[in-house]
Parts: structure tokens; sequence; C-alpha cells
């Protein structure tokens, strides 16, 4: 059997997971230099921002630290460091939105939405492709995120995010419809006109 | 085939999640319903859109790198975690901060007969004082301000007496002041005038010599420009009396020689008359 890099990666993870296990702290660092990228981007594009993408990516290495014994298969490690991400991301959301309802003043990001929401053709003058796309996609229910970001940049399997997020495949397929979905009712209502490369 | 399998059947297809057999029965249905393909289209495009943002390079923070042998993940992630309780402990050493203040200055705050008393010390009791009458706070208010009244009054008298010893004193001062000024005016009034007039004499004198020269200059330029004048005058006046002189000869010798012709017409005549007689 033909093994690709990614396959290599993940055999790799698993047997630095087994070592982590075992105390061996080197390899539990090895372990997030080999994830980190991947699960600050899931986090990069959940938020669009870059500081709640470090905090969450942070939160789910110590969170994965602390609960590396719980793990019993090493091969469900990949699905399970994701659903440990995605969990994080959601009540990293939460924690914003109750910051977002004691603060007095809005945050950028929200004003930013405001101004892709209400004034499209000067937003759309002013940012680039990706900006927009990624604050419309921040807008989207978490659900609906999570199974977009795994599939979308993950290149994960609906049996795979199924099995990561605790749900049937399809499930996960009408989520990722309606998402989709949204998305091109957020452009459209925004007036937005995107030409992708 | 309802709504929600379509959908889940148009995402597979999108994903290319599909058996080759599946994918072909697909894309004849795709291809008898317009509507389908057009929302097949719809998600494709959202796919290219979503593929615009791309992954991001990211450097693990410092204290996420661990080290071999040590126990550094650990202490590390113990060090986040007070990070993490850091606006907690601050709260609460705030409170107990306030809380030591308040202990050391004694605040208190009490609430008595429908009163709340706040202050910095609870060894004296607040409204534990004798209770006065309204009769006896009015005598007592009365006798204040007849003090106040006797100590303004008094003071009122001081400053009166101050005042105008102060003015009397300042009125025989500016007398005197006022004295020797009119005595140093008099005497530098006489000298300034004796100076003033010499100055306006010697001035007079200086302006009357220069209106004077002036004035013979003037005169004199004057002088030359009448005797100019007139000898020009009078050299044309001459001319004028030599052309009629010559014009009045030119007159009398047209006159003589007329009268000559004249004459001698008639001399002529009488001439002929005479030939004429003796004939």
């Amino acid at each position: 059997m033909a093994e690709t890099l990614r396959d290599i990666a993940l055999y790799h993870s698993e047997c630095l997971v087994e070592k982590s296990q075992k105390g061996d702290n080197h390899a539990f660092g090895k372990l997030v230099g080999l994830w980190f990228k991947r699960i600050y981007n899931v986090a990069l594009k959940y938020f669009g921002d870059h500081d709640l993408a470090m905090e969450v990516t942070q939160r789910t290495f110590i969170s994965v630290y602390r609960n590396l014994d719980s793990i019993k298969d090493v091969k469900s490690f990949k699905y399970w460091l994701y659903k440990v991400a995605i969990n994080q991301c959601h009540e990293e959301e939460r924690r914003q939105k109750r910051k977002t309802w004691f603060s007095i003043f809005q945050s950028d990001d929200a004003k930013r939405m405001e101004e892709i929401n209400f004034q499209p053709e000067k937003e759309y003058q002013r940012k680039e492709t990706e900006e927009i796309m990624s604050n419309i996609l921040k807008t989207l229910p978490e659900e609906q995120k999570a199974v977009i970001i795994m599939k979308e940049y993950e290149g994960m399997k609906f049996r795979e995010i199924a099995e990561t997020l605790g749900i049937s495949e399809n499930t996960a397929k009408s989520r990722l419809y309606y998402g989709l979905k949204s998305l091109r009712k957020t452009i459209e209502n925004s007036g937005l006109n995107l030409e992708y490369n | 085939m309802g709504t929600e399998d379509f959908n889940k059947e148009l995402i597979t297809y999108l994903y290319d999640e599909m058996s080759t057999e599946e994918r072909q029965q697909f894309e004849i249905a795709m291809e008898n319903n317009p509507e389908l393909k057009r929302e097949f289209e719809e998600l494709k495009e959202m796919r290219q859109g979503l593929a615009q943002i791309q992954d991001k390079e990211v450097m693990e923070p410092f204290f996420l790198w661990g080290k071999q042998g040590s126990d550094s993940w650990a202490s590390m992630f113990k060090r986040r975690n007070l990070l993490m309780f850091k606006p907690f402990i601050a709260v609460a050493a705030s409170f107990v901060i306030v809380l030591l203040i308040g202990y050391m200055t004694n605040f208190s705050i009490t609430y008595q007969d429908q009163s709340l008393y706040i202050g910095f010390n609870k060894d004296k009791k607040i409204g534990s004082e004798t209770n006065y009458t309204p009769e006896q706070v009015a005598q007592l208010v009365n006798e204040e301000i007849a003090k106040n009244n006797a100590y303004i009054f008094s003071k009122l008298t001081e400053t009166e007496n101050n005042m105008d010893t102060r003015f009397a004193a300042l009125e025989t001062s500016q007398n005197t002041q006022l004295t020797q000024t009119y005595a140093a005016t008099d005497v530098v009034t006489q000298k300034e005038l004796d100076i003033f007039l010499s100055n306006v004499r010697s001035n007079n004198l200086k302006v009357l010599q220069t209106y004077l020269q002036s004035s013979s200059v003037q005169q004199q330029e004057y002088f030359q420009a009448v005797l100019t004048e007139f000898s020009d005058f009078v050299e044309n006046q001459r001319e004028e009396d030599l052309r009629l002189i010559r014009r009045s000869m030119i007159t009398l010798q047209e006159n003589q020689q007329t009268q000559k012709e004249e004459t001698d017409e008639m001399l002529a005549s009488i001439l002929t008359t005479v030939n004429n007689e003796n004939n």
C-alpha cells in the first residue's frame, strides 16, 4: 500500500502519542510541532482572528496534554484532536459572546461584519476576497462552521467528520449543505460580486 | 427522493465521495433537472470562494517548546494555568487590599435609628450625643449668631479705625508731595521759559535769515526773468515796428506810384485837350 505524506504523518503522530502517554515530554513537544499549524489554521478559519486562534490552539494542546491517558485507541488521535479543537473553538466563541454582551462597545469584528453587511461596495474595494470570505465564514452557526472547516480545509471524509463530531454522516452533509447555502445567501444579501482566482 | 435526500446527494457529488455508479446516475438526474444543476453550480462557486482562504504559517509559542528529559511541559502548563487565573487573582487581591485599608482606618457602616452612618472611627458612636430640644437649638443658634455679630462688629470697628489712620497718613503724605511738586514745577518753568524764548528767538532769526536769503535769490531770479522777458518783448516790438514801417513805406511808395500815374494821365489828358483846342 502506497503511503502518502499524510499517512506517514498520521503514523508518526500515533507513535508520538504512545510515547507521550508513557511520559515522554519531548515526544509530546514533537506532536505539538506536528499538529500546531493545522489546529491553528482550523481555529483561524473559525474566528478569522490570529490572537483567538493562538489562544484556542494553546488551550487545545493543554487539554490534549492533560487528557492523553484517556486516549485508548491511538489511531483515533486525529479525530480526537479535532474534536478537542472544535470544542475549544465553541467554548471560546461563547466566551467572546459573553464578553461582547458585557462590553458597551462592539468588537472590531462585529463592526467589520456590519461594514460587510451594510457597505458592500466600500468593503469590497478595501478588502481582499480572502478576508471577506473569512469574515463571512465566521458568521455561520458553529455546527455548520465546524463541518465546513473540517471538510473544506482539513480534507476529512464525511465518515471522519461524523466520527469526530459524534454525529451521523447525513447530519454532517446536511450541515455542510446549509452552511454553503447560508454563505451564498450572505454574499448575495451583501451585494458582493466576488471573483475567484 | 425528497429534497433533503437530493441535498445530501448533491453535497456527496460536490465533494466527490460517490461511487462511479452513483455518480453516473446523479449526473443523468442533474442533466434532466436544470434547477439541480444550477444549485450544483452555486455550491461549486461557494467552494471556490472558500478555497480563497489559505492556510497561514505560524510559529509555536516559546512556552510550548518541549525539552527532552525535563519536566518543562507540566511546569509550563501550570504557569499558563496561573496566567489564566490571573484576572481572578487580581480581583481577589484588590478585595483583600480594600478590606485591609478598611480595617486599618476603622471604617464602619452603621444603621441606627433609620439612618445610615459611614465613617472611619468605630469607637465614636454617632448619634450618642445629647439630644437637644428645638428651643435649646434655637438658643444655641442665637447665641452663636450674637457672638458672631459682636465679633464682626469689633472687627469692622477695628478695620475702620485702621482705615482712618491710614487715610490721614496718606493724605498728609500726598499733600506734602504735591506742595514739593508745585514748588519744583515753578522753578523749572521759569528756567524753561527763558530757554524756550531764547530758542524761539534764535529759531526766528534763523528762519528770517533763511527767508531773506531765499527771497533775495528768488527776487534776483525773478528780476532776471523779467529782464529777459522785457528784452524779448522789446526785440519783438522792434521787429514788429520795423515790419509796420516797411509795410507803410511800401504802401506810401505804391500810393506815390499811383499818384504819379494819375498825374501822368491827367497831364496827358490836359495835353490832349489842349492839342484838340489848338487844332
